[in-house]
């Protein structure tokens, strides 16, 4: 046997942290079920509660694998890289392709067998009435294949990625672009672009739906739904996804065992005696702007200023003002374009009058929230935990430093790249005000809502950076969370009549999507009321939160 | 913060760290004086980085007390950290920084202003003799060059205790001479070092005074010279002869106080033997070998080494033994083995 396969398996399954998350996976399944089961005695004959049910618990489980497998698979590289064995494992006699394979399989054997055990619990739903085996057959090859499709891809991105916290990010960006990205034109929100197209354009965006487990899942849930429109003349999606995804898992492990061999390539080392001092002028100055230089000598620390502040503006590069820069700048192209594309839409929708204006508004304050969503985490989660792994925490226990003053550095550090993220798309935003002036209380309230999100996202990571050891955990732990406020709320509103409108507005008070919409004043959330209560608990709990980082530093300053 | 009047700058008395079941350090008690290397023996998990940590006011004491220039470690932890330099073993260093950026992240964290701090930079990479890394990544260094960073860091609030723990690790040979230097010009600077170290020599060549530990426990503490006159059972004394070696080793084997006598693996004409008598009757020896016309050109007691201490107080002796007698019949083979050509 594979001696990775070995040690890989055993390690996966014997760490608390699979018992952990095999219990709660079934738990929550259990729980559904157990919500959701009709209990008011009257005969289901056309099997629509049996359905309804159905779907939540597909959607959960799916969406469940999708936040799981990352935090396995694409990290099994970056690990070895990280403890230094990597390089040992490649000096053994063993070829790339078994250590490829022994990584899988080892990643993999978890998430089959999570997904294996919520089988018993979907053909509970045979009891019913309504639901097919056939159905539970083909949603379990979609459950079975999306694990191993993810971990795949987790796994390449583990081989590619320097740091383990980095693979997660990329990971979970490249699983957004798949799993939502590619299904986009298929659904009403894209006004079913996959229709209107000419029938290759059709056929190409068809085939790219079919790559996203959540379009191949609704496309069985619901064959005939708005959710599962496909080109004319092809199959259904998830028929397509089954050959489409074992493919595209070949094709990750062939590209994964190159990328294996050549991670052993030292990275080429930064010159790091060239010093541009202040007041001279080089080439490369004028064209960048001393400012802007990332060569130029800076000034010492100024004892107005906060030292973990500066340290971590220095020693993070997307921190620096070149990049900082850069990352303005692209704001602000996408915030222009994003004003170009207002324009249009006004003048082309112009009958449908202010409809149409606050729509457009709505849509670009959830495209503030779910950058922040995406970026926040990424920025915020290594605070505390990478100064720990790197053992510099020891070094800056031994200084005078309070806690309140690291963690208030490390805030301001974090909280940058979102600001700059808000003033960048912002402009987008007031441009509305050019068509509707009457806008101009439901930008604020966007603006509250984008505000309060990016102070939670950031407050959020932090304390997870406090509380875990490893970026990598921090990382997962705070998009987790992000992501069940974000997506797994919304399973509230896939229960159709199941869940009360009482129900589903408790559930949405920490949705930020749900928040900015209702911000927006857009029609599908009127009959909620969510503001400001989103307002209220994000604001207490990103002070309960912020105090239990400060503790929890102070906790770690101490002597153990 | 100024020292107490008595010159012991860093004290333990009955310092103990237990982690659950494992005693990580047992009833330390210890005393530093002012201006001393002090160097810090004993093998992995002795209880050396313990007791570091402790002094560093990183890691409380099950029990017992630590003070560093008066102040305890525990009730006075904040005064500590400006009296303390402490240098772990694997130091972390910031991605993306500058060496002097490096420098004046501590130099603000422990609030040291701004024009002073460029000043203490520019003194303790003078001191370090790392003026070609100032403006380098602190990332890209080599373990030497980082060691010597972190012994910048460690002075940049000007402390009067460094807390050095195996500074010497994973250094090329030229690189343990410039750290030897620098230790050494730190003590010279009125600096008080706690060092601990695998490599024995290096210490044996810096340390005013050593402790050795054992399972958590202090076997031996005093000044280096002391220490190895205290362990020594019995004189090792090298004779070097001219002419007929096998008649003085058989001169030498009759005598009552000779042990382990053997021929040196460096000549041959070089004859080792422990001696258990007093200088006289090693003159009266000497004399008899004299009177026996063989002629000595030197006679010499070889002085202990700080291993050859290490392994005899932790126990060790046997496998030194083993080790040398090894050696020995190495040699014996090789020296047949040449006869018989």
């Amino acid at each position: 046997m594979n001696p990775i396969i070995k040690k890989e398996v055993l390690f996966s399954l014997r760490t608390k942290k699979a018992v952990a998350m095999q219990a709660a996976f079934l738990l929550t399944m259990v729980a559904l079920l157990w919500l959701l089961w009709p209990a008011d005695g009257i005969q289901d004959l056309g099997g629509q509660e049996a359905r309804r049910l159905l779907m939540v618990l597909c959607i959960g489980e799916l969406a469940m694998v999708i936040l799981i497998a990352p935090a396995f698979t694409s990290t099994s590289i970056t690990i070895e890289r990280d403890r230094n064995t990597l390089e040992s494992l490649l000096a053994t006699p063993m070829s790339p392709l078994s250590i490829a394979v022994g990584k899988m399989v080892g990643a993999l054997t978890f998430l089959v067998l999570l997904v294996l055990s919520g089988v018993p619990v979907l053909a509970t739903l045979l009891l019913l009435g309504g639901v097919e085996a056939t159905e539970i057959l083909a949603i379990s090859a979609v459950l079975l294949l999306s694990a191993m499709h993810i971990g795949a891809i987790g796994l390449l991105v583990s081989v590619l990625a320097s740091r383990s916290y980095r693979a997660i990010i990329a990971t979970y960006c490249i699983l957004l672009v798949i799993v939502f990205g590619l299904a986009g034109p298929a659904w009403p929100v894209s006004g079913t672009l996959i229709r209107r197209g000419g029938p290759i354009a059709a056929g190409i965006m068809h085939v790219l739906a079919s790559m996203s487990p959540l379009e191949a899942m609704l496309s069985i849930l619901t064959p005939d739904g708005p959710y599962a429109v496909g080109a004319k003349g092809w199959p259904a999606f998830w028929q397509l996804y089954i050959p489409l995804s074992i493919l595209m898992t070949v094709g990750v492990v062939m590209v994964l065992l190159r990328g294996l061999n050549r991670s052993l390539i030292p990275a080429r080392p930064r010159e790091g005696l060239k010093v541009v001092e202040r007041g001279h002028l080089t080439g490369r100055s004028v064209l960048y702007l001393f400012f802007f230089d990332p060569r130029k000598r800076k000034r010492n620390i100024g004892w107005w200023q906060n030292p973990v502040l500066i340290k971590e503006c220095r020693s993070r590069r997307t921190l620096q003002l070149h990049w900082l820069a850069r990352a303005t700048a692209a704001c602000l192209i996408i915030s222009i374009l994003l004003m170009f594309l207002v324009n249009i839409s006004v003048q082309v929708f112009a009958p449908e009058g202010t409809s149409m204006v606050s729509n457009i508004a709505t849509a670009i304050g959830v495209l503030m929230v779910v950058l922040i969503v995406l970026i926040g985490p990424a920025m915020t989660s290594g605070a505390v935990c990478s100064d720990r792994e790197s053992g510099v925490w020891d070094l800056m226990r031994t200084t005078p430093m309070p806690a309140w003053r690291i963690v208030s550095g490390k805030f301001q550090a974090s909280l940058i790249p979102l600001v700059l993220l808000i003033i960048g798309t912002a402009p987008a935003l007031i441009f509305l005000l050019a068509f509707q002036q009457a806008l101009m209380p439901n930008i604020m309230r966007i603006l509250q809502v984008v505000g309060i999100t990016g102070l939670f996202v950031t407050v959020l990571g932090m304390f997870f950076s406090s509380v875990c050891s490893k970026t990598s955990t921090a990382t997962v732990w705070t998009y987790g969370v992000v992501s069940a406020m974000s997506l797994l709320t919304m399973l509230a509103l896939l229960g159709g009549g199941v869940f009360g409108p009482r129900f589903i507005e408790t559930v949405f008070v920490v949705n930020p999507i749900a928040a900015v919409m209702d911000a927006a004043g857009h029609q599908v959330m009127q009959d909620y009321n969510l503001l400001r209560p989103y307002l209220q608990i994000m604001a207490a709990a990103s002070g309960i939160l912020f105090g239990l980082t400060v503790i929890r530093v102070y906790q770690l300053g101490k002597a153990d | 913060m100024s020292v107490s009047d008595n010159d012991v700058i860093l004290r333990t008395e009955g310092l103990t760290r237990h982690y659950d079941e494992i005693k990580a350090l047992t009833n330390l008690s210890l005393e530093i004086r002012r201006g001393e290397i002090f160097g810090y023996i004993g093998h992995n998990g002795a209880g050396k980085t313990t007791t570091i940590r402790i002094l560093a006011g990183l890691l409380r004491p099950t029990s017992g007390s630590a003070s560093v220039a008066g102040e305890d470690v525990v009730s006075g932890r904040d005064r500590i950290k400006r009296l303390v330099g402490y240098m772990p073993d694997n130091f972390g260093v910031y991605e993306q920084m500058r060496v002097w950026e490096y420098l004046d992240f501590f130099g603000a964290a422990f609030g040291i202003g701004r024009r002073k701090r460029r000043e203490r930079i520019e003194a303790v990479i003078d001191m370090t003799d790392a003026h070609d890394m100032h403006d380098r990544f602190v990332d890209t260094l080599s373990r030497g060059m980082k060691q010597r960073i972190g012994i910048a860091r460690t002075l940049m609030h000007d402390p009067q205790v460094l807390l050095l723990d195996e500074p010497a690790s994973g250094l090329d040979p030229r690189a343990r001479v410039h750290m030897r230097q620098l230790l050494r010009r730190l003590a010279d600077a009125g600096k008080t070092l706690l060092v601990s170290s695998h490599i024995l020599p290096e210490l044996a060549a810096i340390c005013d005074s050593i402790g050795i530990l054992h399972g958590g426990l202090l076997r031996v503490v005093g000044p280096i010279a002391e220490v190895l006159a205290s362990l020594r059972r019995d004189r090792l004394i090298e004779v070097r002869l001219l002419g007929d070696v096998e008649k003085a080793g058989g001169l030498i084997k009759a005598n009552d106080h000779c042990k382990n006598v053997e021929r040196s693996e460096e000549a041959d004409n070089i004859i080792n033997f422990h001696f258990t008598g007093d200088d006289g009757e090693l003159a009266t020896m000497l004399d008899g070998l004299v009177r026996s016309d063989l002629r000595v050109v030197t006679c010499r007691e070889v002085p202990l080494t700080l291993e050859e201490a290490y392994m005899t107080v932790s126990g060790f002796e046997g496998e030194l033994e083993e080790e040398h007698s090894a050696v020995s019949d190495q040699q014996s083979a090789k020296d047949k083995k040449k006869a018989e050509c």
